[in-house]
Parts: C-alpha cells; structure tokens; sequence
C-alpha cells in the first residue's frame, strides 16, 4: 500500500495553522525562509502567533510581526545579518508591542 | 527526543531567570544541589522550506541549519519545497538532510517560495528587496500597505519577484 499523499494547495495546508498557535519558523536569517508559505498565513488573517525561530531567524519572522500576525516571538538571536537589524522586531520589541523569549 | 525539558548548568547565578521566567530552578534528584532547567520547544506547527519533495511529504532540507531538527520537534509541519519529486530521486540526492513523511503533513509545490532569503544553489538572497524591505520599515504609515502589497504577490504561490 502507498502511504497517503499529503501535497495539497496552499490554502489546505495552512489551515492547519489556529489563530494563537505556536508557529515554528524554519531557515537562518536570510537564507531558506518559509516565505510564501508565511505571506499566505498573514492574507488569511491568522493571527495572534507564537513566533519560534529555530534557533535563529531574520526575515519572515519580521515579516509576520510587521503584519501584527504574532503576539510573541522567541529566538536565539533575529536579525538580517549584514544587512542589519529586524526593523519590525526592534520596532514593535522597544515599544512593548510583542512579547520577546530570548534564548540567546 | 520527545523530553519535556533539559537540564543546563551554566545558567545558574546568572540573571537569565529575570529574562526568561519560565526557566525553573529544581532539585537535583540525585543530589544535594540544584539545576536549571529549560522547557522544550515544540511548536504547534512549523513552516519549512525544502529543495526537494515527494508528494508523500519526504523531503531534503538545507542541512545547514536546523530544519530537520525542526521537523522532528514539532507536532505539525508544512513544508513548501522548489520542487516535486518521485520518491527515488530524494534517494539519490547528495545534498542536503532527509526529512521523513511521518513527521510531515503537507506538502506544497512553491517555485522560489524563499525568496528574497536564498535557497542553496536554487537562488542567492535578493538584497536590493531585503534592503527596500528594511527602507520601508522606516516609515510606519506606508510600511503597513508595503507589507501587505508584497505579501499579494506571493498569493498562492506568486513570485515576489
């Protein structure tokens, strides 16, 4: 017997994500990024996320907290290499806005 | 490894409990001192970008990083991947780690979906997107519509592009 096939559409699969959930994020800051898969996330609206990096993250975890689609985020370090800094984590992290787990 | 928190020692004395309070100091059992311990992490569902896919959910990943990790870690994964496969080619592959379909549950076809970050010998990070990302960020009464504009882009698969 085959084992079942489990590629589908965008849309069936993030609908696996809940509002409030813990989102782990795959990739380092600027290489190999869920990217498509999180700009969907955020057009459907689901919000109120759990950010994890694992262990350290850059773009699409700014990307979803630029959206306002996390409440927190957690990491070893977040950041855009020698690019710089994560504008919309520093942004939201110095104004209170998001929860930060630091792992460093 | 399915452990539902880790000992660590070097934190102890340190003002890491302040930042992070959900780090508990415990007896150890087997002696007279104490240890710290950490919560595992195991996200509800996780994103991952992978080279190669079949469409039962095997999958290589950058073995750079954590992904493979990841996956294994977590209760649920999504994985978008530069291409489909048959299951035989992700045999043969020499680069990159196999991720097992039991810890996988969908599979999405998604030409560039890392981009503007890199994808091995697919694709190089596109800095002039990443540095206009940061530019944007700068002014907070268009960057919400910027972020929103690109994320359109990329609807069901789009290229950024």
């Amino acid at each position: 017997m085959l084992p079942a096939e489990k590629l589908t559409s965008v849309h069936d699969a993030l609908s696996l994500v809940s509002d409030g959930a813990q989102l782990g994020l795959g990739g380092s800051p600027l290489t190999m990024n869920p990217v498509s898969l999180a700009a969907n996330l955020i057009l459907q609206e689901t919000g109120n996320l759990k950010l994890v990096v694992a262990p350290i993250g850059g773009f699409v975890a700014d990307l979803l907290i630029a959206a306002g689609s996390a409440d927190s985020v957690e990491f070893a370090q977040l950041g855009f290499e020698e690019l710089g800094m994560a504008p919309a984590f520093r942004q939201k992290t110095q104004a209170g806005e998001i929860t930060v787990l630091d792992h460093t | 490894m399915g452990l539902p928190f880790l000992p660590v020692r070097g934190v102890i004395g340190t003002d890491y409990t302040v930042v992070r309070p959900d780090f508990k100091t415990i007896k150890n059992p087997y002696g007279a001192d104490e240890i710290l311990v950490v919560p595992a992490v195991s996200p509800d569902v996780s994103l991952i970008h992978a080279f190669k896919a079949d469409k039962f959910g095997n999958c290589i990943v950058n073995s750079s990083i954590d992904d493979a990790l990841l996956a294994r870690a977590s209760q649920k994964v999504i994985v978008s991947a530069e291409e489909i496969v048959d299951t035989e080619e992700l045999k043969t592959s020499q680069r990159g780690n196999f991720v097992s379909r039991i810890h996988v549950d969908a599979v999405v076809h998604m030409p560039r979906g890392a981009a503007p970050t890199s994808c091995g010998s697919y694709y190089s990070a596109d800095i002039e997107v990443l540095k206009s990302y940061q530019a944007a960020a700068k002014d907070p009464q268009t960057f919400s519509s910027y972020v929103k504009e690109f994320c359109l882009r990329l609807r069901d698969g789009g290229d950024a592009a």
